[in-house]
């Protein structure tokens, strides 16, 4: 009897941890989190980092085209953790095209195979629908052009019987054989090459986990057609989509903003100018604050053509999928002047994409951590939050290990059920997002590989608010494909309505542009691409409202803190996630730097027996956190690949 | 403290530099004396090629070691064969290949490159242009212009004079097709216009492509639209408005055409960009000598324009005073 027992304890207990208090608890391995946990861990706290999901990152996170595929049929089923997490990814819907592998005549009318059980009423209903549409549409094509053969719209279902040896690499079937090449973001962006992450991961020392490459190309789609946003001066003079004056006109805005602030990262012969330049307009960021609204009636103010603002506004300013309207002026010229001191620093794009990856920046604080003594703990996360008498003491985790800590962090999706008790969600904005994913065989037209669109409002099929197309080849995609990112802010709608009419625009023509239907050359529409895979989901994100400071942390029980588990920044690059990472760590620890350059190995000195023992004490440390990390699909997928 | 490292102080750091760089010193330092021995006994030989070699490599810009080598290898010429020579000719092309690519500024290394070329058999002249293209390219990967940074990319413009030189040697004798170089030129001045060597290089080049009057003028008036876009996107910038001033002087000696109407085209166009910004020097100027070439305004317009120029731009006002007695 007593043997049985002891049996079912060692049981229940086999996934302790041998360690149970720690001074910091971090819950979920999102951006705010991370960053927070590596700044701590590099001052010796000690850090145990758990994480709900069994991958790293939350919300910015990314996966493979398969456990992406998982993620998108199987939503979050699992009962003990969906007390406390929503799941993350919302109105999940896939679509491709049934492989036209067996051409017989039975098969023929149901050509469009949902491959998952979920929402099937809803989607075969409306895979219907658009089933119909489609032949409609071909049939106009084909009427339109002389050439019918060379049709290759991808949603029609008109599929020829005789099966083309070219198109059966381009079906479902061989891109989930590859699926593990690819490295989905949830939610992708970009970086400012001078942007405050690019400079922290830098002064921090974490960039030598990373790998950058610059974007090819940024474009805005106006007028039906998309615009390479010219960069450099070079560009702009070699442009020829603007007239002569609305030319000069970018450039005064460019020069009256850079007065504005007092750039003084120019040289000390150009300042006097600059100071002179101001002293004649007079105006500064707190004078032009005062004097408008928001960004969008600080660029009217010049007068300048319609093309003009919207090239600015969407174009220059707008990199996150947010409302322009919402856009302070400050935040405006910042973001203006950011482009414009990022160009041409690390090649000729302001932007920086990582190379395996969105996730791969969180993950990289995480390492941090773990070489500062960090322990992590996936697939676990807190069970229950323990108090003495409104004081936090520990949690029990889920595993039901009780741990001790002096504090806790965690963001508003893990501590909701007690952010909804004390009544204060309104400190946070709560947005939702839709995104859609498509696997294509080619680029849009007329665009460089890795490249970035921006979509106004209400310029393609009605769309209510921007839509960021972020497209990528040769990096983050298996050989032959082409990933493409949409994401636009959602008014409750679902992805499929906000951004199906999208996808299939540019499914039909096989690009954004509008003047292609009437290019009646083959060639062109041998360049469209074809949708091999699309998934649609929605994401609900916290925001914190404030930027310096996290109300939501000073209301909770002592000890608690709250990250915002956004990916994407209520300021321009990540300046706001940084701010509210620096003020919860000085928060913990006052008057302590906040991620300082860890030492290189050279300027370490090595002699003394201690210090030794200390750094073997110190690798052996993360060797164990990289073997609890087992069941991390994510890192061991990425780690393959980057082998590759 | 757990986890934190004993580092070493910046004093500590420094120190240890010093010693580093004292080591480099001393090399340098007895590598000097060792050229100094060879030439005062005015030793021509293999070590004082290898000598002048080291000391370049440190220090190119000391130009009596050049000087030396180029002695060194005159003498070998009158008494060694022409095949030893021209191993000897190609290994230095090489050595001064990697001078420049550290120290594209210096006049000494673009000389000795010159020199050598010319005694080369068969100088591979298609090469030299790819090298010259690839330095170019270069600095403006190098430069970190803003899109308004005109000063500082004037300076870059300045700095790649040497390489346009040499380009310009290199085109005489290659015999490369003009119309290819014209739109090397087109290329580095889409790159970034602010390029006084490339325009000087398309003027240089243009009157050599058309002998053809008819075609000449054509072209000018092509040239004056791009000269326009640039001036519309960046009209403080110096170098376009010297090139307008040639595209000027240069379209009105062609003969039996009509180069009144292009002058009062531009009017038009300056006059619009004068709209959008009234004080810019450049503009007011070349409006007063287009007014003043086609003789059609009245003298208060000129002097407006002058006063206008005097107010805006006084380090050049006696330069005002003097165009003021030829209204």
């Amino acid at each position: 009897m007593d043997e049985e027992l002891n049996h079912v304890i060692d049981e229940s207990r086999a996934n302790y941890l041998d360690k149970d208090n720690y001074d910091v608890i971090v819950v979920g391995t999102g951006f705010v989190e991370s960053l927070v946990a590596g700044a701590l861990a590099r001052v010796g706290k000690s850090v145990l980092h758990l994480d709900q999901n069994c991958y790293y990152g939350v919300n910015c996170s990314s996966f493979t085209l398969n456990q992406l595929s998982d993620m998108l049929t199987k939503p979050n089923d699992d009962s003990t953790t969906a007390s406390v997490v929503q799941p993350i990814l919302k109105n999940p819907y896939i679509y491709y095209q049934q492989p036209p592998t067996p051409p017989t005549p039975a098969q023929l009318p149901t050509q469009v195979e949902q491959p998952t059980p979920v929402e099937q009423p809803v989607a075969t209903e409306q895979q219907t629908t658009t089933t119909t549409t489609n032949v409609e549409e071909s049939t106009t094509l084909d009427t339109n052009d002389t050439s019918v053969e060379s049709t290759t719209t991808t949603t029609t279902a008109t599929i020829t019987p005789v099966v083309e040896k070219e198109k059966e690499k381009e079906t479902v079937k061989d891109v989930f054989k590859v699926g593990r090449q690819f490295i989905i973001d949830l939610f992708p962006s970009l970086l400012y090459a001078k942007g405050a992450l690019v400079q922290l991961l830098i002064s921090s020392s974490t960039s030598k986990y990373l790998e950058f490459k610059t974007l090819d190309k940024n474009y805005l789609y106006a007028n039906g057609k998309l615009h390479a946003i010219p960069s450099t001066k070079g560009s702009i003079f070699k442009d020829n989509t603007f007239s002569l004056k609305e030319k000069r006109y970018i450039m005064k805005f460019i020069e009256s903003v850079r007065s504005i602030v007092g750039d003084n990262s120019s040289t000390e012969e150009n300042n006097t100018e600059e100071q002179e330049k101001q002293q004649q307009t007079g105006e500064t960021l707190e004078s032009v604050t005062k004097k408008y609204k928001n960004f969008v009636e600080f660029v009217k103010s010049y007068q300048m053509s319609s093309n003009v603002e919207t090239f600015i506004l969407y174009g220059i300013c707008l990199i996150h999928p947010r409302s322009v309207e919402q856009v302070t002026v400050e935040e405006g010229i910042l973001s203006v002047l950011l482009y414009m001191t990022s160009l041409l620093v690390y090649g000729e794009s302001p932007f920086l994409i990582p190379y395996y990856g969105y996730g791969d920046i969180p993950q990289a604080f995480c390492r941090l951590c773990a070489v500062f003594g960090g322990t992590f703990v996936l697939d676990r996360t807190i069970g229950s939050i323990n108090f003495n008498e409104n004081q936090y003491t520990g949690i029990t985790c889920s595993a039901g290990q009780p741990l001790t800590s002096k504090y806790l962090i965690a963001s508003p999706s893990v501590l909701s059920p007690y952010i909804e008790a004390a009544n204060l969600q309104p400190q946070y904005t709560k947005e939702q997002y839709s995104r859609c994913i498509l696997i294509t065989d080619k680029v849009i037209v007329n665009s460089s590989e890795c490249s970035y669109i921006t979509i106004p409002p209400n310029s393609i099929a009605g769309n209510k608010s921007t839509i960021n197309v972020y497209q990528m080849e040769n990096i983050c995609v298996a050989r032959g494909y082409v990933l493409i990112h949409f994401t636009t802010l959602s008014n409750g709608a679902t992805a499929r309505d906000d951004l199906e009419a999208v996808v299939e625009t540019f499914a039909k023509k096989g690009c954004l542009y509008r003047d292609i239907d009437a290019d009646s050359n083959s060639d062109a529409k041998d360049s469209r691409p074809n949708i091999i895979w699309s998934g649609y989901f929605n994401m609900d994100l916290n925001t914190s409202i404030v930027n310096n400071k996290s109300p939501l942390s000073e209301l909770m029980p002592k000890g608690i803190f709250v990250s915002s588990d956004s990916p994407i920044s209520a300021s321009i690059d990540y300046q706001s996630q940084i701010n509210e990472a620096k003020s919860i760590f000085s928060m913990i620890v006052p008057g302590v730097p906040f991620l300082e350059k860890v030492p290189d190995s050279e300027d370490i000195i090595w002699n003394s027996e201690e210090e030794q023992s200390a750094t073997t004490n110190e690798t052996t440390t993360t060797t164990t956190t990289a073997n609890t990390d087992n069941s991390n699909l994510t890192e061991s997928n990425n780690n393959d690949d980057k082998q590759e | 403290m757990h986890g934190v490292l004993k580092v070493k102080t910046s004093e500590e750091k420094a120190r240890e530099l010093k010693a580093k760089e004292k080591i480099k010193i001393d090399e340098y330092r007895s590598l000097v004396n060792a050229y100094t021995e060879h030439r005062k006994l005015n030793e021509f030989n293999d070590n004082s090629l290898l000598v002048t070699k080291k000391v370049l490599e440190i220090n190119p810009e000391y130009y009596t070691v050049w000087n030396f080598r180029r002695d060194t290898i005159n003498h070998f010429a009158t008494v060694k064969d022409n095949e030893t020579m021209q191993t000897l000719y190609t290994s230095e092309m090489k050595f001064i290949e990697e001078c420049i690519q550290r120290y594209t500024k210096s006049y000494w290394v673009w000389y000795h490159r010159k020199w050598i070329s010319q005694r080369i058999d068969k100088c591979d002249w298609d090469r030299e242009l790819k090298l010259c293209s690839k330095l170019l390219d270069l600095d403006l990967r190098n430069c970190k212009l803003y899109i308004l940074n005109s000063k500082e990319s004037q300076r870059q413009s300045i700095a790649k004079v040497h390489c346009w030189g040499y380009r310009r040697f290199v085109g005489e004798r290659s015999n490369i097709a003009l119309k290819k170089e014209f739109d090397y030129t087109t290329v580095k001045i889409e790159q970034n216009f602010s390029n006084y060597s490339a325009w000087h290089q398309r003027s240089a080049l243009l009157p050599k492509m058309y002998t053809e009057p008819t075609e000449l003028f054509d072209c000018l008036v092509q040239e004056f639209e791009l000269v326009r876009n640039a001036a519309f996107t960046e009209p403080k910038d110096q170098s376009t408005w010297i090139y307008h001033k040639w595209l000027v002087g240069t379209i009105k000696t062609i003969p039996n055409c009509n180069y009144k109407e292009v002058l009062e085209g531009e009017i038009v166009a300056i006059n619009e960009l004068l709209e959008i910004e009234p004080d810019c020097k450049w503009p007011i100027y070349t409006l007063l000598t287009l007014k003043m070439e086609l003789g059609n305004s009245t003298k208060e317009e000129l002097q407006s324009l002058l006063n206008n120029l005097k107010s805006i731009d006084s380090d050049h006002i006696k330069y005002y005073e003097s165009l003021e007695t030829q209204i």
